[in-house]
């Protein structure tokens, strides 16, 4: 079983550069970065994308650093993993990168909420009939059914 | 004044419709709302008994706003009053108040905690050191810089309450861009390692309001009065209720 890599949020970070995002992660349980190239995966549904990056030492653990192009990922909430080295198994991270339309990159440390109900849709308020039809509708109410008497 | 005394006095000076709150924790800040509610925190544990109409939601500020309809339960009205009190990291605190004034209007009102940290290791962003001196307030002052500089048009005021103040946003205007256009500038500035750099006007709080002072001005009804009118008629007409009660020249710039 692969191991789950925190992130140190106080040093970690991701946003736009130009037309890239650029995904800083510091990861405090990783072992010292390998020689070889190290690569990050992103999993967005049934999306998946693979892409080069760096590691270099921290104190403690590993900073991962890569720039993805923004046009790949689009919409959507996705979830990170890293791979060491070649042909080692990806190391799940324990947070995810949201690239949402209508609100700034984000990159939100730690385990995934456990909610319990499905995201609502809007209430739509039905207008208050107002007094005078109310008022009107009881009285057309009752003459119909005096009239089926 | 103490943090929750200034929002409660809010919460009856303004009469809010509506009331959003980030970071509920243990429902200390939620139990003063009698409004229809939403309020977000990942790891919520409720102690106190809520008296509201409220959606509770168990995800992060940025994925409650990633929602389809983040405000279903408010059924189309905007937030008239939000307390923003998540994660204690400026980029965090700065992101849920460019999510949270889409969804406002002119005469909204939002309130951020541990606006002025007491000293440098409270304003640290890791938490460590600050547990021993009782209060992790982080980094997220410098966001009233950013405020002030990106966005004059709002009124913003630092508000010297116990224990490590608060912030008073107010003018707010969801057709603006500017914070969204500035931030992964921002984000960049903000993530510096500690020990940062604080400035006195947080340290001495010299510029900060009383909560009593704030509580008392004329604004509040003039606010109640005038956000039922449509946004063009309400947003010149609260920014000069806004001006005339002194509150723009109270900034302390």
């Amino acid at each position: 079983m692969s191991t789950v890599q925190s992130v140190e949020v106080i040093s970690s970070l991701a946003h736009r550069q130009g037309d890239q995002i650029r995904l800083v992660l510091h990861l405090p349980e990783a072992a010292a970065p390998p020689a070889a190239p190290v690569e990050v995966r992103l999993s967005g549904g049934k999306r998946k994308f693979i892409e080069p990056a760096t590691a270099r030492p921290a104190t403690p653990g590993v900073i991962l650093e890569a720039t993805i192009p923004a046009s790949r990922l689009g919409r959507g909430i996705w979830s990170l993993a890293f791979r060491p080295a070649p042909g080692a198994p990806f190391e799940p991270i324990e947070a995810r990168l949201l690239t949402g339309a209508r609100q700034p990159i984000s990159l939100i440390p730690g385990p995934v909420p456990k909610t319990r109900l499905p995201e609502p849709s809007p209430t739509v308020r039905t207008p208050t009939r107002s007094r005078g039809r109310r008022v009107l509708g009881r009285v057309v109410k009752e003459v119909r059914r005096r009239a089926r008497r | 004044m103490r943090r929750h005394k200034l929002l409660r006095g809010l919460h009856e000076v303004l009469q809010p419709r509506t009331y959003f709150e980030i970071g509920v924790r243990n429902g200390l800040s939620l139990e003063l709302s009698r409004a229809q509610s939403v309020a977000v925190d990942p790891f919520y544990n409720l102690t106190r008994e809520v008296r509201c109409d409220v959606h509770l939601v168990r995800t992060t500020s940025d994925e409650f706003f990633n929602r389809r309809h983040p405000f279903a339960h408010l059924a189309g009205q905007p937030v008239d009053l939000a307390f923003i009190d998540g994660m204690h990291l400026s980029e965090f605190a700065l992101r849920d108040f460019i999510n949270t004034e889409k969804f406002c209007h002119a005469g909204s009102v939002v309130v951020f905690d541990d606006m002025l940290p007491r000293n440098v290791i409270e304003a640290g962003r890791g938490r460590e050191g600050s547990a021993k001196h009782g209060a992790w307030a982080g980094d997220v002052y410098k966001i009233v810089d950013t405020l002030r500089t990106l966005r004059p048009d709002l009124t913003v005021l630092e508000m010297d309450t116990e224990p490590t103040g608060t912030l008073v946003v107010m003018n707010t205007d969801p057709q603006s861009r500017v914070l969204d256009e500035a931030y992964d500038q921002l984000v960049v500035d903000y993530v510096v390692p500690d020990p940062q750099v604080v400035p006195d006007w947080a340290l001495q709080r010299n510029r900060a309001l009383k909560g009593e002072e704030l509580l008392a001005s004329p604004v509040w009804a003039e606010i109640r009065r005038l956000r039922s009118l449509p946004e063009a008629e309400a947003r010149p007409a609260i920014s000069e209720a806004i001006r005339r009660a002194g509150l723009v020249a109270m900034q302390g710039v």
